[in-house]
């Protein structure tokens, strides 16, 4: 395995700019997710390090090496698509072996690899089946072992998990998640599913429109979301606008005083995760912003609660499905509320809410 | 009670007429080969029903005809080599159509479509008004070669390829050829290995029609054949001209029974009912 550096990456097709400016260093043995709504750039960054597009701009290094003019077959990474692109007109073992025999594997050797392979997936006792005979994700398995058979310096995958129903989504994810762990798999997963990120990377990089929006790892970006993009992306957030107005004191535009510990000159908006307010009859805590409760919905874990604060702004609150709580359940829309939360739970912004 | 119910649904006027149809439309269809095959067996020289008796004296008297057997042979020839050279030369163009995106694309596609649309006996004038023009010009007999005919057969062949291969291509998901790329195949291997295997049924396909459509021309072979080389549909039309025993029924009869042996092996390795 090797690092990956991305060096100043641009792709533009036609005056369309499709990524612009991506750099990023990628150590060795480190999971990276790129994430972000369809038509971000995503997937057109991932298939300029495997080779299929080629950068306006920029430099890809896999290692030490310069691979920006090296043609796909010469870059020796390991792709998994979504669509698992299983040559149909072959058995799962010639599947796997097509990759060695590619790299002049002599055939002693071969065996061996491709039985290594398919143990690591579980999939062995079908290397004789044709793809069509096994199920998404079966055949999604061993696209994987094809792809880590040989012992490609970066493993790619590009939406592995978008083709497969919830339950396999989360039983493949798992699996590379150990496989990629045990190998110590330089691997870029791209997505459009935030848990699916969350879950899996060591660090991801949200993308919007070309451009990374931030890097860092799972709880850096949820906590301390770096623009409001990537704080409504990953997750949820109620937003305030308005000013500083003292030392630890922010003045929304509808006249509200919070406290946000973080406050400063710059900050235009403030943010608060649904999860971290609490709704009660009484003002309480640091911060209490009236409301009244527009609609509710149970999804199991937790209710998720619709509410109108001043001037029709629409916040939102989740109150976790636990014993405590059960009976504070008697939620009647039209109630008149409190929504409060901590100082110290607020996120600050420099730039203003569009919405 | 049961059983009465499940009768009258299924004497639904609808489905009746459906039914109706489709045997309608197999009987249509299947009719006049029933009939070439009963009629080879009629004893009388001049058809008329019923027959006086059967015999298998015309299949004998076809096969002494020498014209029938040189017509056969060289219908076979042109047709092999016509098949091989148009299914390479459509492979490649549908290539280019679906892989390329070039100004001018679509009306490459109909133009390589065009030969369906035209019918056999103008495509064949046309073919041979330009050969004559072409002699003149490279100073070399072109009608009446082998050559000349086998040309014209490509052209006929060639929209079938064209039509057959670049549907089988467009459905195609472009990943498998990708993921052979990114394995460590250069573009020819991924090509030859991958995407050609995945075309199979359709160029198969496309042979066999081939084939079948260079084997049984008549109406551009007309006006291209020379002295000594006729074609079996030639063989049998001049036969007709003085004759109309049941002669040629036997040739025909022969005729569907090797076309259809070679699509049923086809279909044995291909299932052609997936790809046309």
């Amino acid at each position: 395995m090797a690092s990956v550096s991305l060096i100043q990456l641009k792709k533009k097709f036609g005056s369309a700019l499709a990524v612009s400016d991506f750099s990023l260093e990628i150590a060795d043995g480190e999971l990276v997710a790129f994430l972000g709504p369809s038509g971000c750039g995503k997937t057109t960054t991932l298939r300029m390090i495997a080779g299929f597009i080629d950068p306006t701009a920029g430099r890809i290094l896999i290692g030490e090496d310069d691979v920006t003019a090296l043609p796909v077959h010469k870059r020796n990474t390991g792709m998994v698509f979504q669509r698992y692109a299983l040559f149909p007109h072959m058995t799962v073992a010639h599947n796997v072996s097509f990759g060695l025999e590619m790299r002049k594997t002599p055939a002693s050797e071969r065996a061996h690899r491709i039985s290594l392979a398919l143990d690591m997936v579980r999939m062995t006792e079908f290397k004789d089946r044709y793809p069509r005979q096994l199920s998404g994700g079966q055949q999604q398995r061993v696209a994987i072992a094809r792809a880590l058979a040989v012992e490609p310096k970066v493993f790619l995958l590009d939406e592995p998990l978008s083709n497969l129903d919830a339950k396999l989504r989360l039983e493949v994810r798992e699996e590379i998640r150990a496989l990629q762990q045990r190998l110590g798999l330089t691997t870029i997963f791209v997505t459009h599913d935030q848990e699916e990120a969350l879950a899996i990377s060591d660090r991801m990089a949200i993308m919007h429109d070309g451009k990374v929006q931030q890097v860092g790892t799972p709880e850096d970006l949820y906590e301390k979301p770096a623009n409001l993009f990537v704080a409504d992306f990953l997750g949820k957030m109620n937003f305030f606008s308005g000013q500083q107005s003292g030392e630890g004191q922010f003045r929304t535009q509808e006249g509200l005083k919070l406290k946000v510990a973080a406050v400063a000159a710059d900050t235009v908006t403030i943010g608060v995760r649904p999860e971290r307010v609490e709704l009660s009859g009484e003002p309480s805590s640091d911060n209490s912003v009236p409301v009244t409760l527009k609609s509710f919905s149970f999804l199991g874990t937790h209710i998720d609660v619709v509410l109108t604060g001043a001037g029709q702004q629409r916040l939102s609150c989740q109150i976790a499905n636990t014993a405590a709580d059960r009976g504070n359940r008697a939620l009647q829309t039209g109630t008149s509320l409190f929504m409060n939360f901590k100082a110290t739970d607020c996120v600050v912004f420099n730039e203003r809410d569009g919405q | 009670m049961i059983a009465r119910t499940s009768f009258v649904k299924r004497l639904n006027p609808i489905k009746l007429f459906l039914h109706f149809f489709v045997v309608l439309v197999y009987a249509v269809m299947l009719c006049p080969l029933v009939f070439v095959i009963w009629l080879s067996f009629f004893k009388d020289a001049i058809l008329f029903f019923p027959p006086s008796g059967y015999t298998l004296h015309w299949y004998q008297n076809a096969w002494e005809n020498q014209a029938f057997i040189n017509g056969f042979i060289f219908s076979m020839q042109v047709a092999l080599v016509s098949a091989v050279v148009g299914v390479c030369l459509g492979v490649m163009a549908a290539l280019g159509i679906i892989r390329y995106k070039f100004q001018g694309n679509k009306l490459v596609n109909t133009l390589l479509l065009s030969p369906l649309l035209m019918p056999g006996i103008v495509t064949g004038i046309a073919i041979y008004l330009f050969y004559l023009r072409t002699e003149n010009f490279l100073d070399r007999d072109i009608v009446g070669t082998i050559t000349g005919l086998v040309l014209a057969h490509i052209c006929l062949t060639i929209p079938w390829t064209v039509r057959l291969v670049s549907a089988s291509m467009q459905g195609l998901d472009p990943s498998i050829e990708e993921a052979a790329r990114n394995l460590g195949a250069k573009g020819s291997v991924a090509f030859f290995r991958i995407t050609l295997p995945m075309l199979r049924p359709a160029i198969v396909a496309a042979a066999l029609f081939s084939f079948i459509v260079s084997f049984e021309n008549l109406e551009v072979s007309l006006s291209l054949v020379g002295p000594g080389n006729t074609t079996l549909p030639i063989a049998i039309m001049q036969y007709l001209e003085f004759n109309l025993d049941p002669t040629i029924a036997a040739v025909s009869t022969v005729q569907i029974l090797l076309l259809g042996v070679i699509m049923l092996v086809t279909d044995r390795f291909v299932k052609l009912s997936q790809v046309v």
